[in-house]
């Protein structure tokens, strides 16, 4: 920290002190944390858990909504804090909320497959929320990757799934503007990652971290004094750090299945996509299709996601644009109405 | 909330010092370090803006954008990161040559053509690298001559602005998608490397092979699935012999504001 005569970076340098001593003071106070709305673990496999919500006191919806979020990251995000908690949103309009928490693979989870993720622990998670609601048909939220994982599941398992909610989920993964796509179009992923081990966090969270290196690694912190003016904006940036620090190892041979099925040859769009040796093919999808998309999604861009309609049965499919990026998309104070009220239209 | 206080810049290193070596929570650490980094960043980027033919090129290094201003040697593990390419740079002559030597013993061709696989690519890499911070400082000074505002933030963000529209040009050509994709394939591929020899050489010491560890992982993978599936058909069966309760209430009276007690980590 040099002298410097610039009023701006006296500025910053006051707010940096204010934050020292800001952080300094909460020395001997809990971090702010993710996750707190109270819930139970109605199953758990493995690293695997599903969560079921306190349900609000307000009328309760008759079908259940269980959230499908990615493997890459936790779920926590879907309850970031209380103001910005997708959760609460849903369980305020009387939603029976569920939530799978996929957990941290270890070593000895790296042989897990995508039909183990998609015909395995996330079809047991349906039988379980179905049983535990009693009724025949679940909804499903996706969101992300978890969105592929609900469309696949959706086109095999037809007799589970009332309707289908996707949010910022990629479906043709090689639209124009898909860096990701590009970067991993033809590299032999099992030259990188050896199937026998896991694909480390870091590396995942580094490759995401490059896709805008300078707005992610840099301007973040510059804007420094929203966050000390505000201790509410403080606790979403000390949450939102540690989501991001937080994150799972992939079982090797999923995320390598992923990106070859996938990002590799597209296969929601060019239909040879096969799980468990079963052919996935979205036009078999015979419930109404919700899909989100984010206008600023930067790994998920919304033509990318936009790619559904043409997949599915033209009276199946609805769409609703966010003004918003890939997360704001559900934590934004602002999307999170909208989103909510399209969810809750379309529902009821 | 607490009222500024005018630092000097030894002030304020103080208190940085203070807190960092104060009980307060890691994660509050390293939040402070983060931004005391980034802090430093901008203050040199404006002063060398300020001052007349002061180069600006460096300041959309890549691997010092990403976080990689620090040899990695000290971890031990010279695969630490694929994205590390500044320390492999850093090392790419002698000193990297003898932590692979050390690790895989006498080199098969396999490996010494992956490695030099590996240097061509990242020698084309930092040339790609140089190329982006040649082209992000030429774009800035055109954008800095069309903008009327010449603050500091203003100045920040055509900075952005540059860097992030050159990384879009960049990454996206043909040239630098080849090159990252053999850099980490013969990253990756060196890494199998090291493994087999770690692998011999545990045989060599009478420890369990890889080839015995995937066959215990497939074991226990396949036990696992097995015994989901078994609780999965006593949980059918038992609700098929249950008889129906009545149906759930369609209103809940009370909010509960504790977690239960049932509830794990979330």
């Amino acid at each position: 920290m040099k002298a410097q005569s610039s009023s701006t970076r006296n500025n910053w340098d006051g707010d940096f002190s204010l934050l020292i001593e800001q952080l300094s003071s909460r020395a001997k106070q809990p971090s702010p944390r993710l996750g707190e709305s109270p819930k139970e673990a109605l199953y758990q496999e493995n690293k695997l858990s599903l969560f079921h919500y306190k349900p609000h006191p307000v009328k309760q919806k008759s079908t259940p909504i269980l959230i499908v979020y990615a493997l890459v990251n936790r779920p926590d995000i879907a309850d970031l804090e209380p103001k910005r908690s997708l959760v609460q949103r849903l369980l305020e309009q009387g939603y029976p909320v569920y939530l799978i928490d996929w957990g941290y693979p270890d070593s000895t989870d790296c042989q897990t497959s995508l039909n183990d993720y998609i015909n395995g622990y996330l079809h047991r998670c349906v039988q379980h929320v179905k049983r535990d609601t009693k009724v025949k048909k679940i909804d499903l939220l996706g969101i992300c990757q978890g969105g592929v994982f609900s469309l696949c599941y959706s086109a095999l398992h037809l007799e589970d799934i009332r309707k289908l909610i996707t949010l910022v989920t990629p479906v043709d993964f090689h639209s124009a503007d898909n860096l990701l796509s590009k970067w991993t179009s033809e590299t032999n992923m099992k030259r990188i990652f050896n199937a026998s081990g896991n694909i480390p966090s870091h590396t995942i969270t580094q490759l995401f971290k490059t896709l805008k290196p300078y707005q992610l690694n840099r301007e973040k912190y510059r804007q420094l004094s929203n966050l000390v003016k505000s201790p509410n904006q403080l606790n979403t940036f000390l949450r939102m750090e540690q989501w991001l620090n937080n994150g799972p190892d992939l079982a090797g041979k999923a995320a390598i299945e992923f990106a070859e099925c996938f990002y590799q040859e597209n296969g929601f769009i060019k239909h040879g996509l096969r799980i468990g040796g079963k052919s996935v093919s979205l036009k078999n999808i015979s419930c109404p299709v919700l899909n989100v998309y984010a206008t600023q999604d930067h790994i998920v861009p919304p033509s990318s996601s936009k790619a559904l309609r043409k997949q599915l049965k033209k009276n199946l499919y609805h769409e609703q644009q966010l003004e918003s990026g890939h997360i704001g998309a559900f934590t934004s104070l602002k999307t999170q109405k909208v989103l909510i009220s399209a969810i809750q239209e379309w529902l009821d | 909330m607490a009222k500024k206080t005018s630092n000097t810049p030894e002030d304020l290193i103080a208190q940085f010092q203070k807190a960092i070596d104060s009980s307060i929570p890691a994660e509050y650490k390293q939040v402070l370090q983060d931004f005391k980094k980034q802090g430093s960043f901008y203050t040199q980027l404006l002063q060398n803006i300020k001052t007349d033919g002061e180069p600006l090129e460096s300041f959309w290094s890549l691997p010092e954008t990403l976080g990689f201003t620090q040899p990695s040697t000290h971890s031990g593990d010279v695969f630490n990161s694929l994205f590390d390419v500044n320390h492999y740079t850093q090392n790419s002559t002698t000193k990297l040559t003898e932590q692979f030597s050390e690790k895989l013993g006498d080199f098969t061709q396999k490996s010494q053509l992956n490695f030099s696989n590996f240097q061509q690519a990242l020698s084309k890499m930092s040339a790609l690298h140089n190329d982006l911070n040649q082209r992000a400082s030429e774009r800035f000074n055109d954008l800095r001559e069309k903008a009327e505002d010449n603050s500091d933030d203003s100045l920040c963000k055509l900075w952005l602005q540059a860097g992030e529209e050159s990384f879009k040009e960049t990454s996206q050509q043909k040239d630098y998608i080849d090159t990252q994709r053999t850099l980490f394939e013969s990253l990756g591929e060196l890494k199998g490397a090291q493994k087999t020899f770690t692998d011999q050489y545990s045989h060599l010491l009478g420890l369990p092979q890889q080839k015995a560890i995937d066959e215990l992982k497939s074991g226990l993978h396949a036990l696992r699935l097995e015994f989901a599936e078994y609780r999965e058909q006593t949980a059918v069966l038992i609700e098929k012999i249950t008889p129906a309760k009545t149906a759930p209430k369609k209103t809940v009276k009370r909010a509960a504001k504790k977690p239960s007690k049932k509830a794990s980590k979330g």
